[in-house]
C-alpha cells in the first residue's frame, strides 16, 4: 500500500505498487493537476513505488 | 526515466511536449519559453520600464524573477484589495521576495485609492453578484493607473497557458464574443499589457517555483467564483492527460483565428467611454460605473 499525503493533512492509502503514474490513476488523481514529492524531492511518473512508500501530493491549480 | 537533456533522473514529465526533465533542465525550459515569447512577439525592448503586476502567487513571482534576471528595468507592483486573511499573506511573500532579490516594489491599495476594500464592497452589495465582477475591474483600473504614474512602458501579468485556455473556452461557452475578440493589448490611455508566461503551463510553473524554492501564496481568494472555471479546468486537464498537447493546440489555433475575429466583432462595437475615454461597448465603461457607485 502506498500512502498519498495531502497538504491539508489528509492521507489516502492506495492498494497498488508500481509506477507513480499507476498509483495516481488508481487513486483517481489526474497527474496533469499535481506534482508529487518523495522525501522532499520531486519525482516523475515513472518512479517505481513500493509498499510502505509515502509521497506528498501538491495540487497545481489554486487561484485568486 | 532519464532527463531528455542530460543523464540526471527526471523529476517531471511535461505531457504537451512529451519531454522528461531533471530540475535544472525544467528551469531552463521555462525560462527559454518566456524569453522566446518575449523575443518572437517583440514584447519588451531593452530600455523599456517593465512593471510586473505581482500578486504573490507562483506565476507572477516566477515571471518577476525571470524578467528581472534578463532585463534591466523591471519593477513589481502589488495591489492590496483588502481581503482579510488572504492578501496579507500574499503581501508578506512578495515583500520578502523583492527584498531578497533587490527588486523595487510599489504597493497600492483599494483603501488608499477608493476609500474602501473588497471585503466592504461584498458586505454592502445587496445584488449578490460575484465579488470578482467589481474587484477585478477595480484591480485592473488601479494597476493601469499606477503603471501610468510610474511611467511604465509595459505591464506584465502572470497569465499562464492554462489560464489562457480556460479564458478562451469560458468565453466560447458563454457566447462572450467581445471578450473573446478583445485581445488587443494596446488601447488609448492604457499601458500596454503583455503576457510572457502564456506558453508555460500551470504545472510547469508550479514545478519551477518548487525547484527554485520560492514562497508564494497558493491559497485561493475566499471570493473566487470558481465553479465554472473549475469545471473547465478539470475538463481541460482531463483532455490534456488523454490527448497530449490539447492546450497548446487550442491556444495556437485561437492565436491564428483572433485577428479575423477581432476585425469582425470589434469593428462596430467599440466606443470611447464618455467619462474616461477608455474602450467600452457601452456609453460609460464598467470601471467608471463602479467608481461612480463608490462615491
Ligand atoms: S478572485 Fe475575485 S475577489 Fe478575489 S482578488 Fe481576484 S478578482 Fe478580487
Ligand atoms: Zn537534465
Ligand atoms: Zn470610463
Amino acid at each position: 500500500m502506498v500512502t498519498l499525503e495531502y497538504p491539508d493533512g489528509a492521507k489516502i492509502k492506495v492498494e497498488i505498487e508500481g509506477s507513480l503514474l499507476k498509483v495516481l490513476v488508481k487513486s483517481g488523481e489526474n497527474p496533469e493537476e499535481i506534482i508529487v514529492k518523495k522525501d522532499g524531492k520531486m519525482i516523475a511518473e515513472d518512479y517505481e513505488l513500493k509498499k510502505e512508500d509515502v509521497v506528498q501530493i501538491i495540487k497545481v491549480g489554486s487561484k485568486g | 526515466m532519464k532527463c531528455d537533456f542530460c543523464r540526471e533522473t527526471s523529476v517531471i514529465h511535461v505531457r504537451h511536449t512529451d519531454k522528461w526533465f531533471c530540475e535544472e533542465h525544467l528551469v531552463a525550459s521555462v525560462e527559454k519559453k518566456v524569453l522566446e515569447t518575449v523575443q518572437k512577439t517583440f514584447m519588451i525592448n531593452r530600455n523599456d520600464k517593465v512593471l510586473v503586476a505581482a500578486s504573490g502567487g507562483k506565476d507572477s513571482t516566477n515571471l518577476l524573477h525571470i524578467l528581472h534576471k534578463n532585463f534591466p528595468k523591471v519593477e513589481a507592483l502589488f495591489i492590496d484589495e483588502g481581503i482579510k486573511n488572504y492578501r496579507e499573506r500574499s503581501k508578506s511573500f512578495i515583500k520578502k521576495f523583492c527584498k531578497k532579490h533587490k527588486i523595487t516594489l510599489h504597493t497600492s491599495s483599494f483603501k488608499e485609492e477608493f476609500g474602501t476594500t473588497t471585503d466592504q464592497i461584498v458586505k454592502l452589495d445587496s445584488t449578490k453578484t460575484s465579488p470578482c465582477s467589481k474587484c477585478g475591474v477595480l484591480r485592473r483600473y488601479l494597476i493601469n493607473k499606477k503603471a501610468l504614474e510610474l511611467g511604465a512602458d509595459k505591464l506584465v501579468t502572470g497569465h499562464n497557458l492554462d489560464d489562457t485556455c480556460q479564458d478562451i473556452l469560458m468565453n466560447i461557452f458563454q457566447f462572450n464574443m467581445e471578450k473573446l475578440a478583445r485581445t488587443k493589448s494596446i488601447s488609448p490611455g492604457f499601458v500596454q499589457r503583455i503576457k510572457p508566461f502564456r506558453r508555460v503551463s500551470e504545472r510547469e510553473s508550479m514545478a519551477y517555483s518548487i525547484i527554485k524554492g520560492f514562497e508564494s501564496n497558493e491559497g485561493a481568494c475566499p471570493y473566487v467564483s470558481e465553479s465554472f472555471r473549475s469545471l473547465i479546468r478539470e475538463e481541460l486537464n482531463d483532455l490534456e492527460f488523454k490527448f497530449h498537447g490539447s492546450k497548446v493546440n487550442l491556444q495556437m489555433i485561437f492565436d491564428r483565428l483572433v485577428p479575423n475575429l477581432e476585425k469582425k466583432v470589434m469593428k462596430n462595437r467599440l466606443n470611447k467611454c464618455e467619462n474616461c475615454g477608455g474602450p467600452t461597448s457601452r456609453k460609460v465603461c464598467k470601471t467608471c460605473q463602479i467608481l461612480e457607485q463608490l462615491k
